[in-house]
């Protein structure tokens, strides 16, 4: 598998992680090894076979909409990171 | 011997009796771990232990302490992606070092109702992501039988604290051998139960679709009582089974008389340590000896499992770990106006090495021009894996293998190359490929004195036999 810096940058960017220049390149030679031993699925003949995604083949069933009790909202005060008059307070970019 | 030398059976009978209360259990494990902590190298099994705070919680749940339930008041540890309310839980992750859970898990409130006591969280690798213990941000684990070497991972706190009585018994998570790995290098019993068989609701996710909780435990019965008092159908987690709990210790101590038991060929070649071949061909013996029908078998697609699990789990986890941005989770190291440098700068410091290589993999496996040559493929070479067993489970109820190829390692050996770490979890991410339940059993030891454990596969939701089958190993062996 061909993989240069320019992927590993893009792949750092969708998944929303700095690299430094030495991470990088551990990371490049790192998953270029990783994903050479991935090519071995290439010797399956995977033409006919569906993917697995639940192994006991069950599917979404979907609950009635009934209202139920919550977390407490002291809990909730608790957990956040900055709470002033009842709500919690984020950086004024989100 | 001290409290925490004994068995869940032991110490359920004293508390049931009244010769004994929880805050005993917990007053020699902590005494255990003073010393421990003490000594010139440490285990390092915990991240946190409070027993003020597992005392208060026997006073919270009266209706299982001291009575016919399955636990009876047993201290438990837990492994730290497993919510237990008003505790932290950290992941092994400087990302969530300072989250304090606000809930139970689903398998933490079944094990209360049964009388079990959350006692301490247990160190791991980070998100779950290794197979050494070396990836926490709470420092490596050691093995307690050779202190130099790594307990194994990912829920390595866990089989050390149960192998060195730092703890009576506990729970841990396996995605890819996380459970039966550590508790074959450290000498004690593991279960990863069907998947669906306990809920996920509360466990931290890695890999939603291989994740399960089961125990770790000193003795086969051990792990029956607390697989029970953890299992059932859960509403909250929607891939839960409506199976019936069944009374998994009537297992334990019956007779394997005519069991078919299959050994797999492509578990037994090249790579193979043969201390450890030996001691699981003697495992397979004491099977024979005790009735078993040993036949060979074949699951010749057991070579494609590890690219096929490594491309699934990471793809999974690149999308679960999307939440830890410092603000809907996580440590918020900086604040900035820009929203993507912050998210940038928050993944990064909390993040390790080994969880950003994972999540950059994930990513690659499902980005654009890469989804059908990458995750498309594995999950169809899923299904031929899966088929593989389906079709030796006509003929076999049980397939003993090997847990690991190899037993534990010095610590630092594969820090710097994951690949050869990846590739020693072959034989146990089948089993997660295939949603099946599986169990290490102590089988033996090398002349270094390393334990080593076999594994027993079963079909979905058939755990019976592998508590059969691995109470005919233990009786054996004693």
């Amino acid at each position: 598998m061909k993989i240069d810096g320019k992927t590993i940058q893009w792949v750092a960017e969708l998944s929303q992680l700095y690299l430094s220049a030495g991470e990088e390149a551990e990371m490049k030679r790192h998953l270029v090894a990783i994903l050479d031993y991935m090519a071995i699925l290439n010797e399956l003949d995977l033409e006919d076979v569906e993917p697995t995604s639940h192994t006991l083949g069950y599917s979404n069933v979907m609950r009635d909409d009934i209202a139920k009790e919550s977390f407490d909202v002291g809990i909730v005060e608790d957990l956040a990171p900055r709470w002033e008059k009842g709500h919690i307070v984020v950086p004024r970019v989100v | 011997m001290g409290l925490n030398e004994c068995t869940v059976r032991e110490l359920s009978g004293r508390l049931k009796r009244g010769e004994i209360a929880t805050e005993d259990i917990l007053e020699d494990i902590t005494i255990a771990l003073k010393a421990d902590s003490e000594s010139d190298e440490p285990i390092n099994a915990y991240i946190s232990f409070d027993p003020s705070l597992a005392s208060s919680l026997v006073g919270e749940t009266p209706e299982g302490v001291g009575k016919e339930t399955l636990l009876c008041g047993v201290p438990v540890a837990v492994k730290d992606l497993i919510n237990v309310s008003k505790t932290p839980t950290t992941c092994g992750s400087a990302m969530l070092k300072e989250y304090i859970a606000p809930y139970d898990a689903t398998a933490v409130i079944n094990m209360r109702r049964n009388g079990g006591i959350p006692a301490g969280k247990l160190n791991m690798d980070e998100f779950a992501m290794g197979s050494s213990n070396e990836t926490s941000y709470f420092g490596a684990v050691r093995n307690p039988h050779d202190r130099a070497k790594i307990p194994g991972g990912s829920s390595g706190g866990a089989a050390a604290a149960v192998a060195a009585n730092l703890a009576v018994c506990a729970l841990g998570s396996d995605t890819g051998g996380s459970i039966r790995q550590p508790a074959s290098m450290c000498g004690t019993f593991g279960i990863k139960p069907t998947y669906g068989r306990v809920s996920r609701y509360g466990l931290v996710a890695y890999a939603s679709s291989f994740d399960q909780i089961g125990p770790i435990t000193k003795c086969v019965a051990d792990g029956a009582l607390l697989l029970e008092a953890i299992s059932g159908y859960d509403p909250r987690d929607s891939t839960s089974a409506k199976e019936k709990t069944a009374h998994f210790i009537q297992f334990v101590g019956k007779s394997i008389d005519g069991l078919r038991v299959g050994v797999p060929e492509e578990y037994f070649t090249e790579g193979l340590d043969e201390e450890v071949k030996n001691a699981v061909l003697r495992g397979i013996g004491l099977l024979e000896k005790a009735g078993a029908v040993v036949v060979r078998t074949s699951l010749k697609y057991t070579k494609y499992a590890i690219a096929a699990y490594y491309i699934i789990a990471t793809a999974e986890a690149s999308s679960n770990l999307a939440r830890f941005d410092g603000i809907r989770y996580g440590t918020r190291v900086t604040d900035t106006n820009d929203l993507s440098r912050l998210y940038k700068e928050n993944r990064s410091r909390g993040f390790g090495k080994e969880v950003k290589r994972r999540i950059l993999l994930g990513t690659f496996a499902l980005s654009s021009g890469y989804y059908d040559a990458y995750y498309l493929k594995a999950q169809k070479a899923r299904t031929l894996i899966r088929e593989d067993f389906t079709r030796a489970f006509r003929d076999v109820d049980l397939i003993v293998t090997p847990v690991s190829p190899v037993p534990a390692w010095d610590i630092g050996t594969f820090v710097d190359d994951p690949l050869q770490m990846y590739l020693s979890d072959v034989y146990t991410v089948p089993a997660n490929l295939a949603g099946l339940p599986a169990a290490s059993v102590p089988c033996g030891t090398t002349s270094g004195g390393l334990p080593v454990g076999i594994q027993l596969i079963a079909d979905h939701f058939n755990e019976a036999d592998i508590f059969r089958a691995a109470g005919v190993i233990e009786e054996e062996l004693q």
